[in-house]
């Protein structure tokens, strides 16, 4: 639990955003699901804090980047679900493209000899 | 840039559905806390393990909410929404003061607002005209040798070389009151208006509502011949008839064709408001405009004489009004040089709204600062009483410090909690004064011009919302900053009622109630003063102060009467008749009654006193019948009154004022005067015969310069009917009403009012000033009354152990009682000694206020400290005897 759980609490605060953005473009989901995408997808290595997630989903929705509907869950409770709204897309597609260029160029200064 | 949009929509949302989002914010965690555990259980936890492991993987929940809540909340406002509700309870909690400051606040705020509004609508809005900075103003002064006559109204024939020779003005108009009869179908009515230029409506740059304005061939043409009504005659009685336009009325018996209406919205400054001698309560509101139809030669001599008109001017854009004096005073000099009077003549422009509103400008100023005064009262007061209320909340306090309130927050509580009281106050206050100035515009007092325009603004509510904001900083500050002045531990360790106070808030809070006394000093010797001028104006004029003298003005038609001797024979009926009614001791006429301002001025010339170098005097003509002395009750000082006999002898009284200018030894009786009447051709020699007491023109100044001249000499065309009644006033009254009527149906008639009447209408100004003077003190003297006692409340109750132990070892009650009352006389002492200080100095600013009445006058100073050292001794009584019958048992036993 240790190692891992720690470096997943220090992700910036922007790149929560950008992946909570984009696991929501595949479609709307609640978010204990989003955690639970992120962490699956991510084979476990980063692991979302509440203490961070909702405060990220209600900046986010406050921005207009994301949109919120109550409505019942798989389990039959009854759940916040977000999704993207135009704005939010608009701000993936960006985020998305910083973050290529920038990883892009972190990878070339460390592959460097 | 769109997000910040999104994010102010997505606050303002959270404002009004607060409760929903947060019960949003509790579902949605309870959600997720319910997954997880279920997550867990399926993984094969038991579900109490399952249940604390989620709960302590999710940290603490509040800690989310609040960062949750960061992002749709507004912080401060947050935070001053809930202080607010916080201090409603405190407030709830506490009736008798919150009423106590809500009322005094509303009273304060309230005074402050009712005289802004008329303020602001009197001085501060401009005139309702085009471009009014443009608008001035023309008045003429002279110089005779080293005496100067004042600011006057103009000559006309100086006013139309004016016209001809200057090129500083767009336009100038000249203007005279007038009043007349109007002739309707079945009665007639005296209607108030004024003779003016054609060009009078484009300076002001109003257009007319239907109809045309006067021609300028009309100026000139020697008679009335046209007429513009105001809207508000036409609807009254002409029924807003539109057809109206063109068509001829009759006024004074002549035929005149009406030319046009004027809007509705068009202002014209009351009768003798702008003219050179205004006087209050003989203003009446202009119904009509007749054209000027200046009669050549008799009115249009230029000189220094029949200086009857007034001018309104506009100057040409980029010209001042020095320069356009400097153009017309060579013209003055020429007109000056031909004048046979010696006298030096020049203009002067003034600002027409300064022309009109310029004498009650100085009064509106003061009532403000003596409302200001008060406001500034009210604060130290309530300030006083916070910290006598604070004193209690030095726990409350010390736990907020603790849990980790700042400095800020607890300042942030203090002034919320005074901007309620406050606001409160404001609004409370807004609405009385809405109700003061709706009675002042109904009741009018006073003539205040412009007084039917006083509303409550925009600018009047900015104002009060300033002042209220204002005093809420200003009494919370002192009490709020001595508080969060406090170290928290101490307070905590100990709290309770026998924490003494520091030295330094005894200090402040007695600094506050000296203070409030020193300000109540300087209202009081202040109201005092202006009350003391007040009788005094009276106790001058006490012999008009009667009801058994009527008197009845009327206007003579002048198209029946155009001679001499037609109105002549007029007066003498109506004085015969009046003589002959039971019920009438004295009657007689005069052409302008005793104050209501000086009229029909022009020089006296002494034959046999005419020195080189000697100035003639101005001195008002009255054109009387013999008996008018005794019918108003003007006692004889010289010679005898004048007789029916008199008739054809041309024999003059004069008054006792005048009757001292002659060089000192001379008898007035047997001097003669020079003077030309208006429809003689050459000069003729009068004899005086006898030297009456003087009569005022206005209540608060020196009597004018008089000369009364038999009505037959030249019978005046308006004039007023003074009767002494032996019986009952009223049916007099009716009954000279009548006569005149059975006389002449076509004169209208007004009603009458006693002697009495017109001296209270002269003196209405003065006496509500006086008035709110008084009001703004008593309330000042309650309030410091008031401070004082709280002081002296506070300071037994924080005493209470001390005094216990005094008691205990022997002393009397009586040392302690007279201990308190001492400490609120010494207060009150230093109050007194820096408020008379205070007020040696403003009341240099009343003198042109006061009446016989030095600024310094020791009587009332005196008065006014020893007054308020009672009001001191009677605040402080009852909380000294609670002081002095402290148990001591109790009070050393009090934890």
């Amino acid at each position: 639990m240790a190692d891992a759980e720690r470096g997943s609490g220090e992700l910036l605060r922007d790149t929560l955003d950008m992946l909570i953005l984009r696991t929501l473009q595949r479609g709307p989901l609640h978010g204990y699901a989003i955690a639970g995408s992120i962490q699956q997808r991510s084979d476990s290595v980063l692991r979302v804090e509440e203490g961070a997630l909702y405060p990220a989903l209600h900046r986010l929705e406050t921005r207009g980047l994301l949109a919120s509907e109550w409505d019942v869950s798989e389990s039959n409770r009854r759940a916040k679900y977000y999704r993207l709204t135009a704005a939010g897309r608009r701000r993936l597609e960006k985020e998305a493209a910083r973050w290529k260029l920038v990883s892009t160029a972190i990878a070339q200064v460390m592959e460097g000899a | 840039m769109p997000e910040f949009f999104s994010i102010l929509r997505s606050r303002f949302r959270a404002l009004l559905k607060r409760r929903q989002l947060e019960r949003d914010l509790q579902d949605e965690i309870a959600f997720h806390l319910a997954e997880k555990q279920t997550e867990l259980e399926s993984s094969g936890f038991p579900s109490d393990e399952a249940q604390t492991l989620v709960r302590r993987q999710f940290g603490n929940a509040t800690l989310l909410k609040e960062s949750s809540r960061e992002a749709w909340l507004f912080r401060s406002l947050d935070n001053s929404v809930r202080d607010a509700k916080y201090a409603v309870r405190i407030l709830e909690k506490a009736p008798a003061f919150t009423c106590i400051a809500v009322l005094t606040l509303a009273f304060g705020i309230g005074a402050n607002t009712a005289i802004f509004s008329v303020i602001n609508s009197v001085v501060l809005h401009a005139l309702p005209y085009q471009k009014p900075d443009q608008l001035y103003a023309i008045r003429e002064a002279a110089q005779v040798g080293p005496q100067h006559f004042p600011l006057n109204c103009v000559n006309a024939g100086n006013f139309l070389l004016w016209q001809k020779y200057s090129h500083s003005f767009a336009g100038m108009a000249l203007l005279e009151p007038i009043t007349d009869n109007l002739n309707l179908k079945d009665e007639t009515v005296q209607i108030h208006g004024v003779r003016a230029s054609s060009n009078l409506f484009s300076i002001l740059g109003i257009p007319l509502q239907i109809g045309r304005p006067f021609t300028p061939a009309e100026d000139k043409s020697g008679r009335a011949t046209a007429v513009i009504l105001t809207n508000s005659l036409w609807r009254e009685r002409f029924h807003s008839d539109p057809a109206i336009v063109g068509s001829t009325i009759r006024i004074n018996g002549f035929p005149l064709e009406i030319a046009g209406v004027l809007r509705e919205s068009f202002y014209f400054p009351k009768q003798s408001e702008s003219y050179a001698s205004p006087i209050a309560g003989w203003t009446y509101p202009i119904e009509y405009f007749v054209n000027l139809g200046l009669q050549q030669n008799s009115e249009t001599r230029p000189g220094f004489h029949n200086l009857n008109f007034s001018v309104i001017s506009r100057l040409r854009p980029g010209v001042t009004p020095k320069q356009a004096a400097a153009e017309l005073d060579p013209i003055e000099a020429e007109v000056s040089k031909d004048d046979a009077s010696g006298a030096q003549l020049h203009v002067d422009l003034a600002p027409l709204k300064t022309a009109i509103v310029g004498r009650v400008e100085h009064n509106l100023w003061i009532l403000m600062s003596g409302a200001g005064l008060v406001l500034v009262l009210v604060c130290v007061n309530l300030a006083g009483l916070l910290i006598a209320k604070s004193t209690g909340r030095i726990h409350e306090i010390g736990v907020r410090v603790a849990l980790g309130a700042s400095r800020g927050d607890i300042l942030r509580q203090f002034l919320i909690e005074a901007l309620l009281l406050s606001v409160t106050g404001g609004v409370l206050g807004v609405v009385a004064a809405y109700a003061g100035t709706r009675m002042l515009t109904a009741a009018a007092p006073v003539e205040i011009p412009r007084l039917q325009s006083v509303t409550i603004d925009a600018r009047v509510l900015i104002f009060t919302g300033a002042i209220s904001v204002a005093t809420a900083i200003a009494f919370s500050l002192l009490p709020a900053l001595r508080l969060t002045g406090f170290r928290s531990s101490g307070t905590l360790k100990t709290a309770g009622p026998t924490t003494t106070p520091t030295f330094s808030t005894s200090i402040i809070h007695q600094a506050l109630a000296a203070s409030e006394i020193a300000l109540c000093t300087v209202l009081l010797i202040c109201a005092l003063l202006i009350a003391k001028s007040l009788v005094r104006v009276l106790k001058a004029n006490e012999w008009a102060n009667v009801s058994h003298v009527i008197a009845i003005n009327f206007t003579i038609p002048a198209s029946r009467y155009q001679s001499d001797s037609q109105r002549g024979q007029l007066y003498t009926r109506l004085v015969d008749g009046a003589h002959n009614y039971p019920g009438v001791a004295e009657a007689g006429i005069v052409n302008a009654l005793p104050f209501k301002g000086e009229m029909w001025d022009d020089g006296v010339n002494f034959k046999e006193a005419r020195k080189p170098g000697k100035e003639w005097p101005t001195a008002n003509w009255r054109f009387i019948s013999p008996d008018y002395f005794r019918a108003i009750g003007l006692p004889l000082i010289k010679g005898r009154y004048l007789l029916t006999s008199d008739y054809g002898e041309h024999r003059v009284v004069i008054s006792q004022r005048l009757a001292r200018q002659l060089p000192h030894g001379t008898d007035a009786v047997g001097i003669h005067i020079v003077w030309t009447p208006p429809s003689a051709s050459k000069a003729v020699l009068y004899e005086i015969v006898g030297v009456v007491a003087d009569a005022r023109a206005t209540p608060d100044e020196e009597a004018p310069f008089t000369v009364y001249v038999p009505y037959w000499e030249w019978p005046p065309w308006e004039a007023a009917l003074v009767v002494q009644t032996a019986g009952d006033p009223r049916s007099v009254a009716l009954g000279m009403q009548s006569l005149i009527r059975r006389i002449d149906s076509q004169i209208a008639i007004p009603h009458a009012e006693t002697m009495g009447d017109i001296l209270s209408e002269a003196v209405a100004p003065r006496r509500f000033v006086t008035f709110l003077g008084l009001l703004f003190a008593a309330s000042a003297t309650f309030l410091a009354g008031l401070g004082l006692y709280g002081l002296i409340s506070l300071s037994a109750s924080q005493k209470t152990r001390e005094i216990g132990i005094r008691i205990a070892v022997g002393a009397q009650t009586g040392q302690i009682f007279r201990a308190m009352l001492s400490q609120a006389v010494g207060l009150a002492v230093v109050g007194l000694v820096c408020g008379v200080a205070f007020a040696w100095a403003v009341t240099r600013l009343l003198i042109a206020f006061l009446y016989e009445v030095k600024p310094g006058d020791p009587l009332t100073f005196a008065c006014v400290c020893a007054g308020l050292l009672g009001v001191a001794l009677v605040a402080s009584y009852a909380p000294a005897r609670r002081a002095a019958r402290v148990d001591p048992v109790v009070a050393l036993k009090w934890e």
